[in-house]
C-alpha cells in the first residue's frame, strides 16, 4: 500500500487539515469582519483590483471574510467540507502570489527592506503587519492541508467533530 | 470445490471521495458563496459603524499606484517638480499630477501659527485642519483646532462640518503620514464628492507622526483645542 494512502487511511492527516485550516480561516475571517474598512484598505494596497467600478472591490471586502468564515464552519462541522476545502485552495492560490508580489514591491522602499524576507507588511490577512516570508510559508502549509482535505479518501473524521453535528 | 467468493462492494459510506460527484462539489461551492454574499450584505447593512457603501469609490485622487511608497519623502520635497521614473509604478511621485496640493511641515507650521493667532484674536480662522483618521486616533491626539472627518464615514459626518469647511480658505487635511493615504483620498472627495473649491484644499502628507516628531502641540480627547 502506498505510504501516503496508508497515512491517509488513518484519518489523522484529514483531522489535522480540517482543524488547522478551519480554525485559521475562522480567526482571520472574524478579524476581517470586525474591521471591513481596514480589510478594504488592505486589498486596495495590493493594486491588483480596479477601484472603478467601485462596487467590485467594495463587494469583495464585504463578502470575502464571510466566505472564509463559512468555509471554516464547513471544515469544522464536516458539512460539505470538501467544497470548503476547494474554496480555501482557490483563495490561497490567489492570496499567496499576491502577498509575494506585495512583498517584492516593497523591497528597497525602506532601508531595512533589503530582501523579501526582510519585508514586514500588512497583507490584509487579518493579522496586521507581519514578516512576509513566514506568511508565505504558512500559506503554503495551509494550501497543502487544504489539498489534503479535498483529496483525502479516509473514511475516518469525515463527519462532525462534535458528536451529533455533521 | 472452492467457489470464489464474490467481492462485495464497500458500503456507500466508505467511498465518500468517489461517491461525491464533481457537480455536487461545485454546487456546494456555489451555495457557500451565496450564503457568504447574503451574510456579508446583511451584516454590512445593519452595521452601526464601519459599513461599506458599495457604490462609493473610497480611493479617488490617486492617479499613480502607491504600493510601496514612502510618503514621508513627499512631504520633504513638496512644491518641487520631480519626474516620475518611467515604468516604475510602485513609487508615488513626490509631486504627482493628481490635482491635490501638498504642504510641507514648515508651511503647515506657519499656517497653524497664523491660524491660532487669528482664532485667539477673533474666535475664528480661515485655516481649518481636518483629521481624516478613525475616531480613536483623533482622540489619542490631533493637531489643535482640527475637526474630525474620518474618510470612510465622511458621508455621515460631512453635514455637521460642511459650514465650517465652506467658510475656510485653507483646508489642511492630514492623517498619520508615512504610508497613510486617507488624507489624499479625503481631499479628493472634498473636491469631487462634496464640491469644495479645489484651490482651498491642501494635504499635509507628513501627517500627525511628523507633527509630533517635530515637537508640535497636540490636543488629546474629543475637544478640538
Amino acid at each position: 500500500m502506498d505510504p501516503l494512502r496508508k497515512l491517509d487511511s488513518t484519518g489523522f492527516p484529514l483531522l489535522v487539515a480540517r482543524l488547522v485550516v478551519g480554525f485559521t480561516f475562522l480567526y482571520y475571517g472574524a478579524q476581517k469582519i470586525a474591521d471591513p474598512i481596514g480589510f478594504l484598505k488592505s486589498i486596495e494596497a495590493y493594486n491588483l483590483l480596479p477601484t472603478e467600478p467601485s462596487w467590485i472591490i467594495n463587494l469583495i471586502a464585504v463578502v470575502l471574510p464571510w466566505v472564509e468564515v463559512l468555509c471554516a464552519a464547513a471544515l469544522l462541522s464536516g458539512i460539505k467540507f470538501r467544497s470548503a476545502a476547494l474554496l480555501t485552495c482557490a483563495m490561497l492560490l490567489v492570496f499567496t502570489p499576491a502577498i509575494y508580489l506585495l512583498g517584492t514591491s516593497l523591497i528597497g522602499t525602506k532601508p531595512e527592506f533589503q530582501g523579501l524576507c526582510d519585508v514586514i507588511a500588512d497583507c490584509g490577512c487579518g493579522s496586521g503587519a507581519v514578516p512576509v516570508c513566514p506568511k508565505l510559508a504558512t500559506n503554503c502549509g495551509l494550501l497543502l492541508l487544504s489539498v489534503w482535505a479535498l483529496l483525502s479518501r479516509s473514511t475516518r473524521f469525515r463527519g462532525g467533530l462534535i458528536p451529533g453535528v455533521g | 470445490m472452492n467457489n470464489p467468493v464474490p467481492e462485495t462492494p464497500p458500503p456507500e459510506s466508505q467511498q465518500p471521495a468517489t461517491a461525491t460527484s464533481c457537480g455536487g462539489l461545485f454546487a456546494s461551492v456555489i451555495v457557500i458563496m451565496l450564503f457568504s454574499m447574503g451574510a456579508g450584505l446583511v451584516t454590512n447593512s445593519i452595521r452601526d459603524r464601519g459599513s461599506i457603501n458599495l457604490s462609493r469609490n473610497y480611493f479617488q485622487g490617486i492617479t499613480i499606484p502607491p504600493t510601496g511608497s514612502s510618503n514621508q519623502e513627499n512631504s520633504q520635497v513638496s512644491g518641487q517638480d520631480v519626474e516620475v521614473e518611467p515604468g516604475n509604478n510602485s513609487v508615488v511621485s513626490p509631486h504627482p499630477d493628481d490635482g491635490i496640493q501638498r504642504l510641507t511641515f514648515e508651511e503647515v507650521q506657519d499656517n497653524f501659527i497664523v491660524g491660532e493667532e487669528e482664532f485667539e484674536a477673533s474666535g475664528e480662522s480661515i485655516y481649518l485642519f481636518v483629521d481624516a483618521r478613525v475616531r480613536d486616533q483623533y482622540e489619542d491626539g490631533h493637531i489643535p483646532g482640527s475637526i474630525w472627518l474620518y474618510h470612510y464615514e465622511s458621508e455621515n459626518l460631512i453635514d455637521e462640518v460642511r459650514s465650517e469647511l465652506e467658510m475656510a480658505f485653507f483646508i489642511i487635511v492630514y492623517c498619520n503620514g508615512g504610508d497613510c493615504e486617507d488624507s489624499l483620498h479625503l481631499a479628493a472627495d472634498l473636491m469631487s464628492l462634496y464640491n469644495l473649491p479645489p484651490e482651498n484644499i491642501y494635504v499635509y502628507e507628513g501627517g500627525l507622526n511628523e507633527w509630533k516628531e517635530k515637537g508640535m502641540p497636540v490636543t488629546v480627547g474629543s475637544e478640538r483645542r
